[in-house]
């Protein structure tokens, strides 16, 4: 075959790998292609191992375009608009090729060019894209996992690996303006202090919340009370390095493995921080696991849970009505202090023992007996119903 | 990234629950025993005309989604919530979830399925059929900034409470227009 005609054959093939065997059987010599970061990108079948090893080790040598020490190598740097795209390298030093081999190695080089180039462009161009992909994988809109596996790694995303959601958003409406700007400020403040602690954390801001998911690398997986401490944590640090921020709250949402449950994953941490805020209305991180009888409750139709909270409170409501007294108020402390004599009182600005005489009189007005589990339960419930129905109506 | 969100809007003043849309809903889907859309009779209290139609309200937090152990729902990037029945094992738990109960289970096939807002339709630039069908131009289709109009939840939290189940978290994307927004607008 004549030297033009060998090196015209390499349009036979369409993909790098495809090439480079090609180029093997049309001139007996070893080739190897490097990518832009000096990583192998394909390779003959019969490339000397102690070569490649060489290659390896010494990749900085590329960077910095000392080829001096490959002396055994014939290398071409694929290069476009001043950009290096990468290396091809054959396994015969250049001195030694002969006029043909020299051809092929020329053309091969200038298909890998456009090759790498093309993939280039395509890798760049869907760069673009990643809000529209993260979007897609947090609305499970894509036809398979291994699909988003894929894409993900054009932005370096190891979705094969589980990832937990967090969605971070302020307590309370601020002007449009102030609240993409803030929010902007906020993404990068969490960025920064996740980026300490996690390998590779995702952030984006979706409808004006601050969306972020991160890998879970460890076995066993951390518990969702790890991960609510991280946050802690990070909100702590987030609060110190900007103290004007407005109050915002966290949600988490459950660890799901595989990547077509991120959706299920990210609407729990939107129900958590959405309910979370009837318990802690402002700077509150709530897991999705730990909503409890909240999650019921959100299902129930509000004229039901007024009927509830009617049955159950509806004595001490009217006391409180006729009395001028605040008992009501005083049990829903009760209950959110986790029954806690000492911090509810704290928390009132009274001492324990009036607040002790205060539950007994609350006791003696609705005739129950608070220590009974079954009855603090049915009053905990009327609270937490209470705080919905002041919220809804 | 600028989202787009479909939604159905509703002009309250002028539907006169004459179930048109239903029907339309009901010949498109005749699997079905009442179609994905149903116009219930509300409190005239509350309500000027009584009447209030609702289909699947495509939510920005699908509670569907959240449920769905199997991941059958799947939200587009233009905000239309689809299901898809081939993975569908028929456990129902979206049929509870849902606040709106948009999603109902087929007799034949025993799988659920739900509005999916006549999508080929508006792939080919026509309005879905109750839209269409409507002969009061009550029902409409409105293209809702999200940014902008999600924070504002007037409408939705005016027209739908205390009648419907809680919904703030869900996040629908339905608006209920009455004459109260009307002379809002005029102003």
């Amino acid at each position: 075959m004549r030297k033009e005609s060998k090196a015209a054959a390499l349009w036979q093939e369409h993909t790098p790998e495809g090439k480079i065997t090609l180029a093997r059987q049309l001139t007996d010599i070893e080739f190897l292609l490097l990518d832009d970061r000096g990583d192998l990108r394909c390779q003959t079948a019969a490339f000397p191992p102690a070569q490649l090893s060489l290659l390896r080790n010494r990749r900085q040598a590329f960077i910095r375009h000392d080829m001096a020490v490959f002396a055994q190598l014939t290398i071409r740097e694929l290069e476009q608009d001043d950009r290096v795209l990468g290396w091809l390298i054959a396994d015969c030093p250049a001195e030694q090729l002969k006029a043909d081999g020299l051809a092929v190695l020329e053309e091969l080089s200038r298909h890998m060019t456009f090759l790498l180039w093309h993939e280039l462009e395509i890798r760049e161009t869907q760069r673009q894209h990643r809000d529209p992909f993260l979007y897609d994988v947090l609305y499970n809109n894509f036809s398979s996992a291994e699909e988003v596996i894929r894409m993900g790694r054009l932005w370096k995303m190891n979705f094969d690996k589980p990832h937990h959601v967090v969605v971070v958003e302020f307590d309370k409406p601020l002007p449009g303006d102030k609240n993409d700007q803030l929010l902007a400020e906020l993404d990068n403040e969490w960025m920064r202090v996740l980026s300490a602690r996690f390998v590779q954390p995702i952030l984006m801001l979706l409808r004006m919340q601050l969306v972020v998911l991160f890998e879970e690398n460890r076995t066993p997986p951390r518990s969702q009370s790890e991960l609510a401490q991280i946050m802690a944590d990070a909100v702590a640090k987030v609060k110190q390095d900007f103290p004007n921020i407005p109050p915002f709250s966290v949600g988490i949402g459950r660890l799901h493995y595989s990547v077509t449950e991120i959706c299920r994953s990210f609407q729990e941490a939107r129900q958590a921080l959405s309910l979370g805020r009837f318990r802690q209305p402002e700077n509150g991180i709530t897991c999705y696991e730990n909503l409890g009888v909240l999650k019921l409750l959100s299902h129930i139709r509000i004229e039901e849970l007024d009927d509830y909270v009617q049955e159950t409170l509806g004595t001490l409501i009217k006391y409180d009505g006729d009395n001028h007294t605040d008992y009501m108020h005083t049990l829903e402390i009760y209950f959110q202090e986790n029954e806690s004599l000492p911090q509810a009182a704290e928390r009132l600005f009274i001492h324990a023992n009036t607040l002790r005489n205060r539950l007994r009189k609350i006791e003696t007005v609705m005739g129950v007996n608070l220590a009974h589990s079954e009855v603090r339960g049915r009053y905990y419930v009327a609270c937490l119903a209470l705080r919905i129905v002041r919220h809804s109506i | 990234m600028k989202l787009r969100q479909l939604g159905f809007s509703v002009d309250l003043s002028r539907c006169v629950g004459c179930r048109a849309c239903e029907l339309a809903c009901q010949h498109k889907h005749p699997d079905t025993l009442h179609g994905y859309r149903r116009v219930r009779l509300l409190s005239e209290k509350s309500r000027e005309q009584g009447f209030l139609t609702m289909a699947c309200n495509h939510c920005v937090s699908p509670e569907c989604m959240r449920v769905c152990p199997v991941g059958c729902y799947e939200k587009h990037r233009d905000g239309i919530v689809l299901h898809n029945s081939v993975k569908c094992i028929g456990c129902g738990r979206c049929v509870g979830a849902c606040p709106f109960h948009a999603p109902v289970i087929l007799p034949r096939t025993g799988k659920v399925d739900k509005c999916d807002f006549c999508r080929e339709r508006l792939q080919a630039g026509k309005m879905p059929l109750c839209v269409e069908a409507c002969p009061v131009e009550a029902l409409g289709v409105c293209q809702i900034d999200c940014d902008a109009e999600i924070r504002r939840d007037n409408m939705v939290e005016q027209y739908t409470q205390p009648a419907l189940k809680f919904i703030k978290g869900k996040e629908p994307i339905c608006f209920w227009r009455g004459e109260e927004n009307k002379n809002e607008e005029r102003k």
